[in-house]
């Protein structure tokens, strides 16, 4: 993929963290199970790289409170932090790993980003965004039992996504039968 | 009546700086098994219209009755609707999403009390009235086809529901000569059936070929309701609007402006070939 | 959903509107600064006051403004319990099962919260005057020494402006396919996780779908016409007027003020 492509895929990656949380919101409870602005942030860290997807990760959710004011401009840094570290993460990991199998591509880069964006997330909003404030527990209890539903329907809903795009030859193949 | 729509308005964003209006004070009312279309320039409020009719949108002010309910009502069960009223959007081929032909056009079905077996008679049944053979195409995905076979997936989508009215918007829109022409055949076999049709069209091609009635909108209003012959015969009025006549009827009024009078109610593609060559049969015979 | 204005800009003509993008960000930043480190009463008077008069003379509604704070309401109250009642400290006013009501706790509970308040009425402040290019074409004229350090910041904004362009035009899309399934017999209803996200897949798939196919066209064009990189810098000259200058002083001002009392 050339990087005018990558770029304007960016920019479009970026448009649907903006527009997908309006979409879900008019459906019921959708919203903090669906977590969709992760989705825009995940695929492109997917499928156009590293950088693209680590910059999808800021500017998403900062367009998105600007916009929409959603999520509000206080959740907004531990966001930034979070999303940011989503879009690296899977962007290196499928740079890196490659078992010959899509999907076992797009599970293990998925399942080490959405663990390691949340712990680094969790790690700045302790040492810098909240310092002081509520106990770990309460923190670590509400993140992770709470986000578990998301994280699954996000594991569960984006490698359908890639194999959708593929198939409609949208971006190249990742591996040629 | 099956459908009535009595003084519908519809305005976005009210009392915003972004107020737009969208229809205004229109009224129409529809028999079962008529073929409406619907023509006007861009942003005339056509899409908007065909939206309230499916009870997507609600009007500002207005009522819609379908078969006699008032279809935004407290009590009224949209759901029950969709079962009545398809809607093929433009460009339907951007809605599919499903790992196989087969289960996109079953979609819809998902949420009816329907057995395994009637949902596949369904399926087999709208697929092959848009013209696919069903072995050959229902294991297929959907992502992969053409352009011209997913708009025609889509549209076996809507079938599947067996609605009793039909809207379309822009059915033709971006199709070849020989795609149009397979449409129009599909669609006059579904109104023959006596499915109630109501279509939104820059073609008037396609239009003079299928609709016996037309709606004309311009600038959000509903300024002419006619059939089909009496419309394409004022080409003054027409073009006023920026529309213009079909082809056939086009080439009608050349022949006339150098002294072929032909009938003035023909305008179909057939009728006027034969009225043609009947001229210049008897041309021929008089010299 | 449907017709989306520009964020929360609003067109209008005020003093604060037509100073330079660029002074504004940087005086906002200053003025950010100056939030966190305020701690004392006067000084919250000092920056809620400065607060007050930039509304003002942007000619932002005062309904608008605090409209957004409404909309943040619970989250302030959360907050502001979470410190009241879990702030560990010595001197506990009343103590009972894991909560721990403490001066400190309240205290905190109240700065935490007029600071998030502040930021807001700040952030509003620039939104609403700038338009998102605006912001954009500033950012890239801040950061353009990045260059030096490797950092492509022309191809970044780029980035953000097609973004922003492209948000009304996905936006209604989403409306339509939303709308095109629900005419076909979609329901969004379930409440079990499993049907949920396979409903989902119904408006996620095609929306995906169309927004990439929209970049895919969008590539090719600006490829056909020659397109290589955003990376060339656009230099602009900027402007010191009274306002700006005016602007400056006042938000350096507050700031130094915060840092000594």
């Amino acid at each position: 993929m050339t990087t005018t492509k990558k770029s304007v895929l960016t920019a479009v990656f970026i448009a649907l963290c903006v527009v997908l949380p309006m979409a879900f919101h008019s459906i019921q409870n959708a919203g903090s199970i669906f977590l969709p602005m992760h989705i825009p942030v995940l695929l492109c860290g997917l499928i156009c790289g590293w950088q693209y997807g680590f910059i999808t990760g800021i500017v998403g959710p900062v367009l998105s409170s600007l916009f929409t004011g959603m999520p509000p401009m206080a959740y907004l840094p531990s966001m930034i932090v979070e999303l940011s570290v989503y879009g690296l993460v899977t962007g290196l990991m499928m740079k890196f790993v490659h078992t010959k199998n899509l999907y076992a591509d797009l599970y293990i880069s998925l399942i080490s980003a959405l663990i390691t964006g949340r712990i680094v997330a969790g790690i700045a909003r302790a040492l810098i965004f909240a310092r002081g404030s509520y106990s770990m527990a309460a923190w670590a209890t509400s993140y992770f039992v709470t986000g578990l539903p998301g994280i699954i329907i996000q594991l569960a809903i984006i490698p359908t996504l890639i194999f959708a795009i593929q198939k409609a030859r949208l971006i190249p193949a990742r591996y040629t039968k | 009546m099956q459908l009535e729509l009595n003084n519908i308005s519809l305005t976005y964003a009210i009392s915003t700086p972004y107020e737009t209006k969208a229809l205004s004070d229109v009224s129409f009312s529809a028999k079962k098994g008529e073929f409406i279309a619907v023509m006007g320039q861009t942003g005339s409020g056509k899409s908007t219209l065909l939206k309230i009719i499916a009870g997507l949108e609600k009007p500002s002010s207005g009522t819609v009755f379908f078969n006699g309910e008032d279809i935004n009502a407290y009590s009224y069960n949209k759901a029950k609707l969709r079962s009545y009223v398809g809607m093929v959007f433009q460009n339907p081929e951007y809605q599919l999403f499903e790992s196989s032909v087969y289960k996109d056009v079953a979609f819809g079905l998902k949420h009816a009390e329907y057995t395994k077996d009637e949902k596949h008679r369904r399926v087999k049944n709208a697929l092959e009235t848009v013209g696919f053979e069903f072995d050959k195409i229902k294991d297929l995905s959907p992502l992969a086809l053409s352009g011209g076979e997913k708009r025609r997936v889509a549209i076996a989508g809507v079938l599947a529901a067996e609605p009793e009215l039909i809207l379309f918007d822009e059915p033709v829109a971006g199709l070849d000569p020989v795609g149009r022409n397979d449409f129009v055949n599909t669609v006059k076999k579904l109104n023959k059936a006596g499915i109630t049709i109501i279509m939104v069209s820059h073609n008037a091609d396609a239009i003079a070929e299928c609709a016996e009635r037309i709606l004309i909108f311009d600038n959000t209003k509903l300024i002419k309701d006619a059939p089909a012959a009496k419309v394409f015969a004022d080409s003054k009025t027409l073009k006023n609007i920026g529309l213009e006549v079909n082809g056939a009827k086009y080439l009608a009024d050349l022949l006339k402006k150098r002294g072929m009078c032909i009938d003035d109610k023909l305008y179909r593609y057939e009728e006027i070939v034969k009225a043609v060559a009947e001229k210049i049969k008897n041309a021929g015979v008089g010299k | 959903m449907n017709r989306m204005p520009l964020g929360m800009y609003m067109p209008f003509e005020s003093v604060i509107h037509s100073i330079d993008a660029r002074v504004k960000l940087v005086c906002f930043l200053a003025l950010i600064v100056s939030v966190i480190i305020t701690d004392t009463l006067v000084g919250y008077i000092v920056i809620l006051s400065t607060a007050f008069v930039f509304i003002v003379l942007s000619r932002i509604p005062f309904k608008i403004a605090l409209s957004c704070l409404y909309r943040l309401r619970f989250f302030l109250i959360i907050i502001f319990v979470m410190n009241a009642l879990f702030f560990t400290s010595e001197n506990i006013l009343v103590s009972w099962w894991i909560f721990n009501i403490s001066k400190e706790g309240i205290l905190q509970g109240v700065h935490v919260v007029l600071r998030v308040v502040l930021v807001m009425l700040f952030s509003t402040c620039l939104t609403a005057t700038t338009s998102p290019v605006e912001l954009t074409k500033a950012l890239e004229s801040l950061f353009r020494p990045l260059r030096y350090v490797k950092i492509p910041v022309g191809q970044i904004c780029m980035i953000i402006s097609i973004a922003i362009q492209f948000i009304p035009v996905i936006s209604q899309e989403a409306l339509l396919i939303k709308q095109a399934q629900t005419a076909r017999g979609a329901r969004f209803e379930s409440r079990r996780l499993i049907e949920k996200a396979k409903e989902s897949l119904a408006l996620v798939i095609p929306i995906f779908l169309s927004a990439i196919r929209r970049a895919d066209e969008l590539a090719l064009a600006m490829e056909a016409r020659g397109y290589r990189s955003a990376n060339t810098p656009e230099k602009r000259s900027l402007k010191l007027s009274l306002r700006e200058y005016a602007g400056f002083v006042v938000s350096a001002a507050v700031c130094a003020l915060q840092i000594m009392i």
